[in-house]
């Protein structure tokens, strides 16, 4: 009787203590398999629906984006016409001094069935996942470059996380002058590429690109310009912010 | 990328309201158990750590519930000030745990985030307010 009083007296601190513990095992367990895969089999299930729903938004937009997708189609016409000149005079310089060719990328594509934008945590949910053979880390691209990289991966949904993301690190080059630095997002409309010292040979309007350093992100994928360029005499390194290309 | 509602990467916590207005109505139990099956839901849809808004909720769920008054009957400055305060609460709590560790510093953090963001969904808040005025805080109590 006694302690069904207590019991009851103190119900509700019993449960706040009960969904604290569940919570912070859950957050400390991030990493444990059976909770991320417990995650992303329940954001699958819930991406399903969110993928219907966006359907029928996109029926409205289609006019619309079937012009952007017309002149995309026009521009890349162009573009793939000026490449394949440049691929056939690559391919005999090649030839001329011996090189390898170069693996190429394979793509896999996706589309976004879900976002995620808190201040400076920005991530995406994806509709692909290790049925369409793509795992963690691999990084995710569109036509104007680098977005981000594969959080987590699931049977048919994943989890991304984006260069816009406060904890995402990337080692770049400028292409011009091969300066090396880390690219970081820190809030606001640029990133800024780091640890690299003064008087480097980097200019407004240069292009940043993967460094392929890492063993995440291949050798020469697009990831901004430089918008500007300071130095400080109180600082070893300069400030340099980059335009992100998408 | 379009995001709903969103002003310069601030979006309102729309869930953070939902739970709140709960907390407002609700007893202390089952308010709590709504803000944690919520906090998981959008957990779910996030990348990052999972679990977090469902601890972040649940506290505050907890804190909002001695703002309860008896009669359940709440005027708009009432209702207005006790949201902020649990608002900034919640976004301080959450960013305070995702950003350890980080680069970024908590005033920046403070003056970029969590401020423009408590505001934004106080916005949103006091809107839920008007709109379920007639329906949830002023319904007449009938006296036998």
């Amino acid at each position: 009787m006694k302690t069904d009083r207590l019991f009851s007296y103190y119900k509700d601190y019993l449960v706040l203590l009960f969904l604290v513990i569940i919570s912070m095992s859950l957050v400390l367990s991030n990493q444990n398999k059976q909770v991320t895969y417990f995650k992303l089999w329940l954001a699958g299930v819930m991406g399903s629906f969110q993928e219907g729903i966006s359907a029928i938004g996109d029926y409205f937009y289609l006019a619309k984006k079937n012009e952007i997708l017309l002149l995309q189609n026009t521009r890349l016409a162009l573009e793939n016409e000026a490449m394949r000149e440049l691929r056939l005079e690559n391919a005999r310089l090649r030839e001329l001094i011996g090189f390898r060719e170069k693996s190429k990328l394979n793509l896999v594509a996706a589309k976004v069935i879900g976002k995620k934008k808190r201040g400076f945590i920005n991530d995406i949910m994806l509709n692909v996942g290790t049925i369409d053979s793509v795992s963690k880390n691999m990084p995710i691209v569109v036509s104007d470059g680098l977005v981000g990289k594969l959080h987590q991966v699931g049977k048919n949904k994943s989890f991304a996380q984006l260069l816009l993301d406060q904890n995402f690190r990337v080692s770049i080059i400028t292409q011009r002058s091969r300066v090396k630095g880390i690219i970081a997002w820190k809030g606001g409309s640029y990133c800024v590429m780091n640890e690299v010292p003064k008087r480097s040979d980097v200019k407004v309007g240069d292009l940043i690109v993967t460094s392929g350093f890492g063993e995440i992100f291949p050798e020469g994928l697009q990831v901004g310009t430089v918008e500007s360029t300071s130095e400080s005499p109180r600082e070893l390194f300069m400030k340099i912010k980059i335009k992100h290309c998408f | 990328m379009i995001y709903l509602f969103a002003i310069y990467n601030i979006t309102p916590d729309l869930i953070l309201i939902f739970v709140l207005i709960i907390s407002y109505k609700e007893e202390r139990t089952p308010a709590m158990l709504i803000a944690f099956f919520a906090g998981l839901l959008q957990d779910v849809f996030s990348a990052d750590f999972f679990g977090l808004a469902a601890l972040t909720k649940v506290i505050i769920v907890f804190v909002a519930s001695f703002f309860q008054l008896p009669t359940k009957k709440y005027s708009l400055l009432y209702y207005t000030m006790s949201f902020l305060f649990l608002i900034f609460f919640h976004d301080l709590v959450y960013q305070f745990i995702y950003a350890l560790g980080g680069e970024i510093g908590f005033f920046k953090l403070l003056i970029f985030y969590i401020l423009p963001s408590t505001i934004y969904t106080l916005i949103f808040g006091v809107m839920a307010y008007l709109i379920l005025k007639r329906k949830l805080w002023q319904k007449p109590i009938n006296v036998e």
